[in-house]
C-alpha cells in the first residue's frame, strides 16, 4: 500500500512540476485495471485535487475526469477482459487524448497522446512480467 | 468464483462530490483552502522542479553562452532605441516609458510542466507570489527585458503564467527598426506568429519585435518596448492583405528559474 501512496505523490509531484504528460491518469488505469478495486475512486479523486490545487486549475476538474474515466474503465470490465494490452493501450490513448483536449489545452496532443500510451503499456507489461504470474495466461504469454 | 464489486453508489457519490468541489471553486469559495494547500504542497514541487532545472542546466554549451551573449546585445540595441526616445520626449516634457526597478517583483518558478523536461518548452510557469504580492490577473512578466508571458490565474500566494509562446497568448507589436505594426500570436511551440502586417510596412528577416503596450489606467496590460523575439521568416503575397511572419524568443524558457512581474 505504502508503495502505491509513493508513486502517487511522484506522479502527481511530476505532471504538476515538469512534464505535461499525464502519469496521474495512466497511474490509475493501470492501478484499475490490475487490481479491479472500488478504493481507487477515493485515491483518484483525492489525487486529482492535489494536481489541480498545484496546476491553478478549478478544484475538482481532474477529479471529475479521473473518477468518469475510471468508472468507464471498469464498466468495460463486465463485457470483456480488460487486462490485456490492446486495452490498456487503447484506454490511455483516448484518456490521455480527453484529457488533453478537455483540461491542458496543450499543442501536440496525438503525440504525446501515444507516448502516454505507451508508457502505460510498458508498465503494465512490467507488472504483468515481474509480478502477476495468474495474468500471463490472459495477457497472451504462454501462447504458442 | 470472485465476486466483481459494484462501482456505480461509489461512482456516483464521488461525482457529486467532484462536481460539487468543482461548482464551488469555479464560484470562487474554494480560493483560500487552495491557496493554503498550494502553499503546504509547494516546497515539494519546488524541489522537483529546481532538481531537473538543475540537471538541465548542467550542460552549459558555447552555443547557450552565445545565446547569453546575443541576448545583452538585443537588450542594449532596444536600450539606447529607448534613451533616443527618452530624449526626444524629454525634449517635448513628455514621460519616458522605462521600467523602474521598484515596479519588479522578483518570483521563483515552482513549475513548467512540458512535454519533454528540458527539451519541450513550456506552455506555463507556476510562480511563488501571488495576489498576497499584489500581482494581479494581466500584469506582465519580464526576464532582462524580453517579455516571458502574463499572469493568467493568481490565488493568494501563487500565479500561474501564460507563456508568450502559448497558444492562448496575444498582443499588438511593433518592429524594433520601422515602427511597423502588427499582432502576435503564440504558436503553441517555440515558435510565435506575427500578423496582420500591413503589405506596404517594411519587415525583414532578423527585426527585433517589440511590446506596443496595452495597459490600462491601473497599469495592468504589458507596457511597450519589451522584446519578444526575433523575426525568422517573412511571408509577403501580393494576394494577401497582410503581411505574415515567424519570431522566435530570445529566451529558453526551459532554463528559467527565476522571473520579474512588472506591478503598478
Amino acid at each position: 500500500m505504502w508503495f502505491i501512496v509513493i508513486l502517487i505523490l511522484i506522479s502527481t509531484l511530476l505532471q504538476a512540476s515538469i512534464t505535461t504528460l499525464p502519469l496521474v491518469i495512466l497511474f490509475f488505469l493501470i492501478v484499475a485495471v490490475v487490481t479491479k478495486k472500488t478504493w481507487v475512486f477515493p485515491a483518484a479523486f483525492l489525487t486529482g485535487l492535489v494536481l489541480d490545487v498545484l496546476l491553478l486549475n478549478p478544484m475538482g476538474k481532474t477529479s471529475l475526469f479521473l473518477v468518469i474515466f475510471l468508472f468507464i474503465v471498469l464498466l468495460y470490465d463486465k463485457k470483456f477482459d480488460i487486462q490485456t494490452f490492446p486495452f490498456v493501450f487503447l484506454a490511455s490513448f483516448i484518456g490521455s487524448l480527453i484529457y488533453f483536449i478537455a483540461i491542458l489545452h496543450i499543442p501536440n496532443i496525438f503525440t504525446q497522446a501515444i507516448i502516454s500510451a505507451v508508457i502505460s503499456t510498458s508498465a503494465f507489461f512490467l507488472l504483468v512480467a515481474l509480478n502477476k504470474i495468474d495474468m500471463k495466461k490472459r495477457v497472451g504469454f504462454n501462447e504458442g | 468464483m470472485k465476486k466483481k464489486e459494484n462501482f456505480t453508489s461509489i461512482f456516483l457519490f464521488f461525482l457529486i462530490f467532484a462536481l460539487t468541489i468543482f461548482t464551488l471553486s469555479k464560484s470562487g469559495f474554494l480560493s483560500f483552502p487552495a491557496s493554503i494547500l498550494q502553499k503546504a504542497l509547494s516546497p515539494f514541487q519546488s524541489i522537483t522542479y529546481s532538481s531537473f532545472n538543475f540537471l538541465s542546466k548542467a550542460d552549459d554549451s558555447k552555443i547557450k553562452r552565445l545565446e547569453r551573449e546575443n541576448r545583452e546585445l538585443i537588450k542594449r540595441i532596444v536600450n539606447q532605441d529607448i534613451l533616443q526616445k527618452e530624449n526626444s520626449a524629454l525634449a517635448d516634457q513628455f514621460a519616458t516609458t522605462s521600467i523602474r526597478s521598484q515596479n519588479l517583483l522578483a518570483a521563483k518558478i515552482v513549475g513548467a510542466p512540458s512535454f519533454i523536461p528540458g527539451v519541450s518548452p513550456p506552455q506555463s510557469f507556476i510562480i511563488d507570489k501571488g495576489t498576497g504580492d499584489n500581482v494581479k490577473v494581466g500584469n506582465a512578466v519580464i526576464y532582462k527585458d524580453n517579455l516571458v508571458g502574463k499572469i493568467v490565474e493568481a490565488n493568494l500566494y501563487f500565479s500561474k503564467i501564460d507563456l508568450i509562446t502559448s497558444s492562448s497568448f496575444s498582443s499588438t507589436v511593433k518592429t524594433l527598426r520601422t515602427k511597423a505594426l502588427g499582432v502576435i500570436k503564440g504558436g503553441g511551440e517555440k515558435k510565435m506568429i506575427l500578423d496582420n502586417v500591413l503589405q506596404s510596412s517594411d519587415i525583414k528577416v532578423s527585426d527585433v519585435i517589440l511590446t506596443k503596450g496595452d495597459q490600462n489606467i491601473k497599469g495592468i496590460g504589458l507596457p511597450p518596448d519589451l522584446i519578444l523575439g526575433k523575426l525568422v521568416s517573412v511571408a509577403k503575397k501580393p494576394s494577401n492583405l497582410f503581411q505574415k511572419g515567424e519570431v522566435v524568443s530570445l529566451l529558453d524558457f526551459s532554463n528559467l528559474s527565476t522571473v520579474f512581474v512588472i506591478r503598478y
